[in-house]
């Protein structure tokens, strides 16, 4: 048994103990998996029986390391996420200085239509700016999170710049910090990198591998590649002191390269994490012919190459699968996050609107009229009320608090209980092996790989619940 | 006979610079001399190393500042003329000027 994280205060057999206390079958072995208490613990058949009727009656077992185990249960960790209440109170200020780019990604789904080239006037993003950081100071919050979307950020950067020196004078004003982080196709210019390198704080390039995929699937828009800007870029970023990372979009061609192309990331650049997400397919993307990866593979092969990241020191991310996370939601939307798009417009997410409508969601959140940032109170309640408290169908997967089902727009999840879509199943796969390397027993994940059978009703269990666990011989 | 175009600034050959949060420290290599720049001369000295031509920085300090273009205007002009005295910064003809120096410390 291992205690990843210390734990709180006693609460005996309550009902968040309940639903946070999960039960895994790795092969012949169980994976108890308690998030909330930040315990792990590989058992056998007999201890999950016995936990589980000892947890419903409230005694001991008198089996010492089985009792030990009930202790940390019955001590109460962290409280269950809950949705934010009361005023709004933004984890981070979103910036899309322009949804237009330069480059013309197979798969972008991020192109509006209605404002392409549109780009944001200094003012409004001097009083989104003023306006967040005046609350970051007043809510007593040290550091202000100040992050740019696109489009391409870096296609309007006089608004970048524009934004990165009133918050840097506003917050040194306010005597509270502020970081800025960058979301970027990393085509700039040489000296605009070296700007980047050393101003910013994050920065998250998009590259999907070597030349060959990069300029397949990245081309600029009169159709050279993007590959030989990036590469040269990043040696630049590497350099610097902003942390970088990179995020690789997956397709069902390039899957298999996945381990090959952590390898040469590493080898190549100075990076903090590496963000492994697969295509989210969109008309773009079927008509240039990429399509998703099987989950199946998607998952082995991250953790072929997260096992490389980690080798060279660096951060595996599949952002579903960080049981680090303890959320109600899994982006913006759940933290009170808000974005500020060209046209003035106060958003929860930073996708298109197109996008939310056709899922029959509004996460317009308000706007700027007149200098001013102006809230629809529903709209945020409406906002908050997309959590995973209101996703019964997560309500019994072991990855409630960390995907929290994931992207309220793309991913539609599956009517019944148990019928877990690719999402979820690579989400599951992923999230199993980073609890299992959590508690240094990464020999039981390639055992787990190694029955195919186990692996799949592993993945496939309807409910993961503790007090789910059914008798068996 | 053509226009030569506005005065062009950009930072001299042997200065090297280093940014931090909290500012931007300027190094003459030759001298070792060395000056730390914060508040709106660091916002200066990045638009000068991005090429920023000087009305477009100075409607920038207006903005950032909220005050008048003209004193914004006058700050940029005592600025300048202030690193050119003290050699951080060299003059050129042409409407986007050179940054063939920037280098970290």
């Amino acid at each position: 048994m291992r205690n990843i994280a210390p734990s709180g205060l006693i609460d005996y057999g309550s009902s968040a103990t309940w639903h946070s206390v999960f039960v895994l079958p790795i092969v012949e072995h169980y994976l108890l998996y308690a998030p909330l208490h930040n315990l792990g613990a590989v058992i056998d058949r007999v201890a999950v029986q016995r936990l589980r009727d000892a947890l419903s009656m409230g005694r001991d077992t008198g089996v010492e390391p089985i009792d030990d185990i009930l202790a940390t249960l019955r001590i109460r960790g962290e409280p269950a996420p809950m949705p934010r209440q009361g005023p709004l109170q933004p984890a981070l200020l979103g910036l899309i200085p322009t949804r237009s780019c330069n480059l013309a990604c197979e798969y972008c789904g991020f192109l509006d239509p209605a404002g392409a080239n549109q780009v944001m006037n200094l003012n409004l993003a001097r009083e989104a700016i003023a306006w967040y950081l005046n609350l970051v100071h007043s809510s007593g919050i040290e550091t202000a999170e100040v992050h740019f979307f696109g489009g391409e950020p870096f296609c309007a950067e006089e608004v970048l710049d524009f934004a990165y020196h009133f918050a840097s004078l506003r917050s040194r004003e306010l005597g509270c910090a502020v970081r800025f982080e960058v979301v970027t196709n990393g085509t700039f210019s040489e000296e605009r990198c070296r700007w980047a390198a050393d101003s910013l704080d994050t920065i998250i390039v998009s590259l999907d591998g070597p030349a060959s995929i990069q300029d397949r699937h990245r081309p600029r828009k009169d159709g050279r590649g993007s590959f030989a800007t990036v590469a040269r870029n990043l040696n630049t970023l590497s350099e610097g002191s902003a942390e970088l990372s990179i995020r690789v979009c997956v397709t069902s061609e390039t899957v298999d390269a996945m381990p090959d192309i952590a390898e040469w990331l590493c080898q190549s650049y100075r990076l903090v994490s590496v963000c492994f997400e697969p295509v989210q397919p969109t008309p773009q993307s079927t008509a240039a012919g990429l399509f998703p990866p099987d989950p199946w593979t998607f998952a082995l092969r991250f953790i072929q190459a997260a096992d490389i990241l980690e080798c060279h020191g660096v951060e595996p991310v599949y952002a579903a699968a960080d049981i680090t996370a303890r959320q109600v939601s899994f982006c913006p939307v759940g933290q009170d996050g808000v974005i500020v798009t060209p046209d003035g417009t106060l958003n929860a997410c930073y996708l298109v609107r197109s996008d939310w409508e056709a899922r029959g969601l509004n996460l317009c959140l308000g706007r700027v009229e007149e200098g001013v940032p102006w809230f629809n109170d529903e709209a945020v309640e409406a906002a908050r009320r997309l959590n995973v408290w209101n996703k019964p169908f997560c309500a019994r997967c072991f990855c409630r608090w960390h995907c929290a089902g994931g992207c309220h727009v793309h991913h539609e999840l599956p009517a019944s209980p148990g019928t877990y879509d690719p999402l979820c199943i690579q989400t599951r796969l992923i999230a199993t092996r980073n609890i299992l390397n959590s508690l240094e027993r990464d020999d039981l994940t390639s055992f787990l790989w190694q029955h195919p059978e186990a692996l799949a009703r592993m993945a496939g269990q309807p409910s993961d619940l503790l007090i789910d666990f059914e008798e068996g011989p | 006979m053509s226009d030569p175009g506005p005065i062009v600034y950009h930072c001299a050959p042997t200065v090297c610079w280093v940014k931090d949060s909290e500012q931007t420290i300027l190094v003459e290599e030759r001298s070792g001399q060395s000056w730390s720049l914060c508040g709106p001369e660091a916002v200066v000295w990045d638009l000068l190393v991005l090429k920023y031509p000087a009305d477009r920085i100075v409607e920038f300090l207006a903005a950032l500042l909220d005050e008048p273009h003209e004193r914004a205007q006058q700050e940029l002009r005592s600025i300048l003329q202030r690193w050119e005295e003290i050699g951080l910064l060299a003059t050129g003809k042409g409407s986007h000027g050179q940054s063939g120096n920037q280098r970290r410390v």
